[in-house]
């Protein structure tokens, strides 16, 4: 019942420019990271794949995620479901109605079986088939059916992606995420309440480009778009750097742009690309606008503070645990000496606690904060310099035996294995010219795996010369 | 008697199922029943949090409504707390809410109803000339060449003919209740895309003061948004200028788009002035103040209430009195403590869901027994009976027309006597339709007088946006209720709060659609949209466009309207799938 046409009947049929077209192509491919040497890969695919079939179901949902799906200026939804995918189901813009509706579900299911794209937007409630149906069926149901037959499946939002609203205590209706009832299936979660909406049209091309996902996190959200913290990049960052905070709404310093943490801003925990593509065309985005991050985009927001309280103490000065002399050895693997010195440690950024620790124990599920800073000997100063993170990893009850694995920090945040005999390995986690006090700021977030860390900082210099603390700060993770 | 269900109710937001009992003989709907489907519980989580954060999660009631429930939530805190903001603030807000009504309508006409009338394949075969003739007798809206028609109907050819139809696959086209030429439905089909780019647009005065849309920023005791025309980091001298383009924007769709297009597709669907007439009592909470300022009787859209469609009499509401608006769950999936017939104020409202309906799949509601989600708010007038009231666009410009307000009163006498309508048309399907674009052009009207009292301030001196007095708990009394309430684009709205210990004791939200959608209450009275369709007849019952009609009409958000609440420790079901 379909022909094939492809998108390139329809870019040819729409007279859009060429220009614009490589244009649109050459934006995703930079929003996914992806080398130049892709772009031709990209358009090659969206001018000669037919569209690609997408069903857009909405369970336990406020239909916000639509909206901001609407929003989307690369590109737009009209060029989107003109030219690259056939949105074959979506309840709020579909003309069809009831049972029509429903048949066209059915239909789209069947001609499209193991091809199409399933987009979830909202939480399911396994607490009573009748907390949410459409068409007298429990939407349970549905999911399962459409999840089983499709090529992948996309949870856009917060709730689909980790539960959301719904699942906020005392989670009332039983909601659950997605990924709690998908196993073995291509899932991609977009976290976000709502998403920014590039980010769902970013990786609808990349499938139509790749047939995969793009690289996720162990989170499954795509590396290129939640790999940093809205911390990182934010345009109040200097401030927070400078210790000028916000005191209050509208203040001063709210009005010169000072940094919103005393304020409850979420940013330093919160992955996401707001503060990089932003919103609404770059119009502007929450923190920007005056108001802190809710840190909409993790899992379990809701519950984890309140949204007006500060993290920690960030107005007191931060007091890091003195690590030590520094380690220094060159790149012939002579030890030097050095008057280099090191302090930092581990936080829980947990409401009210703010102590930084050179030891802890903690569970998994906890939010941490991993800061240092060096003291840098003179001669060193003002030298180019690649900062360095890698820690010692040990899984829990491993044989004493068992040597430990090696763990590193890239420029993205990505933990790569590491081999510790050669330095040279050793890829930089940020670049910089040293100042006299060097602040590193390793991680924030949860971890990922239990066992035991030992972590290590420091800089490389251009000669080759590696500058570590000699004491590492030490964690131990349990479930 | 046959058994109409439409199950899903697309072109909404939420979860919307309609039955309606046929008369087979003449093709007659004699009782409609309207139920929503799907539950959360966002009242529920809301109990034990801080009051100032309440906004956030009030406002992911609904993403579409995006900034209504956080400004009810704010308001309702700030009415418990006796929390006055400045006046900056409650211009900013004043925008913000602007700016989602006529993006909101805008989208509705387009997005979500104009399929009803508009027939897409029909399109097809117009004349792009007499297309751009048309649209040039119509208004001075600058994309209406011959040109630009052509290629408009070039593009829908194309898709059309990859039998990859997307969302216009098998809407009911051809069906004869379409009544637009072809060219009619051409123009209608090009604004419709027009208003998706329009809308992107507009949805950028949200960003500017609240950080994104959907789900802009909120704030108990102003706006987040801090002022500083020198500053590169504040609402600055360039950004109040993008927010002067963007009403300008908003105001050039409104007046020659979105205006025209209402009144020439209405002159082909007279009939409907007497389809989808409904209860005939209106109910209104007022908003709008006029000065910019929170004076209710500064509103543009007074209080009050209209009964049995007489304009003559409009009887004073107040959303304090215990005995004045309660909420019936006799056929609803939820239990009171008092017993189910019993109705209960907000600050006493309870929420204790109890599905009992039919195990799913099910092919048909127990409408005798309980059938929805959604409760039944009834208003009890000074007379002690309970009335199933209509709110929304029509609701507004009845009470406006009624108190002589006079662009409403030029506005509507206009519009009927442009499509020689009586009065009566107002009671119907094409009357809230048609309400809905006039109050839009109203606010619209409204937004540079906002606007211009914004920027009077600013350059008066005043640049504060944010009252810090009330805002640590510390400083609250132990205990303290309130009701944030204001006119959302769906219709009246509010939010209850009673706050002890500086935290959330209760929450209740009324929202739009429950007063519209719900079901019938405890003396069998129907609700807005159940009593509109009654007495509706079906041409093709196996495509009931008409029920599609008058539903959309009300601008149906079904998210909003389902309360929530407490779980008795049902067992949680695993499953896995693939």
């Amino acid at each position: 019942m379909y022909t094939n046409l492809t998108t390139d009947n329809y870019l040819w049929n729409k007279r859009i420019s060429r220009r614009h077209f490589i244009k649109f192509c050459t934006t995703i491919a930079s929003l996914l990271a992806l080398p130049p040497t892709m772009i031709p890969r990209i358009v090659h695919a969206l001018e000669t794949a037919p569209r690609l079939p997408v069903l857009w179901l909405s369970f336990q949902n406020c239909t916000g995620c639509s909206e901001s799906f609407l929003r989307a200026h690369t590109s737009s939804v009209e060029e989107l479901i003109f030219n690259q995918i056939s949105l074959d189901y979506h309840h709020n813009l579909q003309a069809a109605a009831g049972e029509t509706a429903e048949q066209i579900l059915a239909t789209a299911r069947e001609t499209h079986l193991g091809e199409y794209v399933l987009i979830v937007e909202g939480s399911l409630s396994l607490a009573h088939p009748g907390y949410s149906t459409t068409a007298g069926e429990s939407e349970v149901e549905i999911f399962q059916r459409f999840a089983q037959d499709a090529k992948a499946i996309i949870a856009v939002g917060t709730c689909a992606s980790f539960g959301g609203i719904p699942y906020a205590l005392p989670n009332p209706t039983g909601a659950v995420s997605l990924p709690e009832l998908v196993a073995n299936k291509p899932l991609i979660n977009v976290p976000g309440c709502p998403p920014i909406p590039v980010v769902i049209t970013s990786i609808l091309v990349h499938l139509i480009t790749f047939g995969v996902f793009p690289e996720m996190d162990t989170l499954k959200r795509p590396v290129s778009f939640y790999g940093e913290t809205v911390h990182k990049k934010c345009s109040r960052r200097q401030f927070f750097n400078d210790g000028l905070f916000a005191e209050t709404f509208g203040d001063n310093g709210a009005k010169q742009g000072w940094c919103l943490f005393k304020l409850g801003c979420k940013g330093t925990l919160t992955h996401n690309a707001c503060a990089t593509i932003k919103w609404n065309e770059s119009t502007s985005f929450p923190i920007e606008s005056g108001h802190g991050c809710l840190g909409c985009a993790e899992p379990n927001f809701w519950d984890n503070g309140r949204f007006y309280r500060a993290l920690t103490a960030a107005t007191e000065p931060v007091i890091l645990p003195y690590l030590g002399k520094a380690n220094a050895i060159n790149s012939t693997g002579q030890f030097l000496a050095t008057a280099t010195t090191f302090a930092g440690g581990i936080a829980l950024t947990n409401e009210g606690e703010t102590q930084f620790q050179p030891n802890l124990t903690l569970r998994l599920s906890r939010m941490v904060a991993i800061h240092g800073t060096i003291k840098v000997e003179p001669a060193h100063i003002g030298q180019a310099a690649d900062l360095v993170v890698f820690a010692a990893y040990r899984p829990l009850f491993a044989p004493a035996n068992l040597s430990p694995l090696y763990f590193l920090l890239d420029a993205k945040d990505n933990i790569l294995p590491w081999n510790r005999e050669n330095m040279i390995d050793l890829v930089p986690f940020r670049q910089t010219t040293l100042n006299a006090e060097q602040e590193v700021l390793m991680y924030e977030g949860q971890f990922i795996a239990t066992g035991s860390l030992e972590v290590y900082f420091g800089y490389r210099l251009s000669e080759g010369t590696v500058v570590t603390n000699s004491k590492a700060i030490k964690i131990m993770i349990t479930e | 008697m046959t058994r109409l269900v439409v199950d899903p109710i697309t072109r909404i937001e939420g979860h919307l199922r309609i039955e309606a009992q046929m008369d087979d003989a003449n093709k007659t709907i004699t009782a409609a029943y309207s139920s929503g489907t799907m539950v959360r519980g966002i009242e529920v989580i809301l109990r034990g949090r801080d009051p100032r954060d309440a906004w956030a999660f009030a406002q992911r009631i609904c993403g579409v409504c995006t900034v209504v429930h956080g400004l009810a939530s704010v308001r309702a805190v700030e009415d418990a707390l006796k929390y006055k903001i400045p006046p900056n603030a409650q211009l900013i807000r004043n925008l913000m809410i602007g700016a989602q009504y006529i993006h909101d309508h805008v989208m509705h006409f387009y997005h979500l109803h104009a399929l009803d009338w508009v027939d897409v394949v029909s399109a097809l075969s117009a004349d792009p000339k007499a297309t751009s003739e048309l649209a040039q007798s119509l208004s001075s809206y600058p994309k209406s060449s011959p040109g630009y028609f052509a290629d408009m109907q070039k593009k829908l050819k194309t898709f059309v003919e990859s039998g990859q139809l997307g969302i216009f696959a098998q809407g009911y086209w051809g069906h004869p209740a379409y009544k637009l030429p072809p060219e009619a439905n051409l123009m209608a089909v090009s604004h419709y895309l027009e208003a998706l780019t329009w809308q992107r647009e507009v949805a950028k005065l949200h960003a500017i003061f609240g950080g994104k849309n959907p789900h802009p920023n909120f704030l108990v005791g102003g706006v987040p948004c801090a002022i500083d025309l020198n500053s590169d980091s504040a609402l600055n001298a360039k950004r109040l200028a993008q927010v002067q383009d963007i009403i300008g924007l908003m105001r050039d769709f409104v007046d020659q788009v979105y205006l025209p297009d209402t009144l020439a597709i209405a002159s082909f669907y007279k009939e409907w002035g007497s389809q989808g007439e409904g209860l005939g009592n209106f109910l209104t909470y007022g908003d709008f103040p006029t000065t910019g300022l929170d004076d209710p009787t500064t509103f543009l859209v007074p209080a009050g209430v209209i009964l049995n469609r007489d304009l003559s009499v409009t009887y004073p509401i107040d959303l304090n009195a215990p005995e004045q608006i309660q909420e019936y769950v006799t056929h609803s999936w939820y239990d009171y403590s008092s017993g189910k017939d019993q109705g209960l104020h907000p600050y006493q409202g309870e929420t204790q869901l109890n599905y009992t309906g039919p195990t799913p799949p099910y092919k048909q509601l127990e409408v005798e027994k309980e059938y929805s989600w959604l409760k039944s708010p009834r208003w009890i007038g000074p007379d002690g009976k309970m009335y199933a009231v209509e709110v929304g666009p029509l609701a507004r410009v009845l009470m406006m027309y009624a108190k002589g307000q006079p662009q409403a009163k030029e506005l509507v006498d206009s519009m009927l006597s442009k499509l020689n309508l009586p009065i009566s048309a107002l009671y119907s399907t094409l009357g809230r339709t048609a309400a809905r674009t006039l109050e839009t052009k109203m606010i619209a009207d409204l937004m540079p007088t906002w606007y211009d009292n914004l920027i009077a301030n600013i350059k008066a001196g005043d640049t504060i946006t944010f009252n810090e007095t009330l805002w640590d708990p510390s400083s609250w009394p132990q205990r303290a209720q309130g009701v944030g309430y204001m006119e959302a684009p769906r219709g009246g709205l509010a939010h209850w709060i009673v706050i002890e210990n500086g935290k959330i004791a209760n929450y209740q939200a009324v929202v739009p659609s429950t007063w519209n959608a719900g079901p019938r209450d405890a003396q069998g009275q129907a609700g807005a949209y159940e009593a509109a369709l009654q007495g509706q007849v079906i041409e093709k019952p196996e495509q009931p466009i008409e029920i599609l009609r008058t539903i959309h009409s009300f601008d149906p958000c079904i998210a909003c309207a389902v309360h929530l609440t407490d779980v008795k420790g049902e067992e949680v079901l695993k499953v896995k799938v693939c």
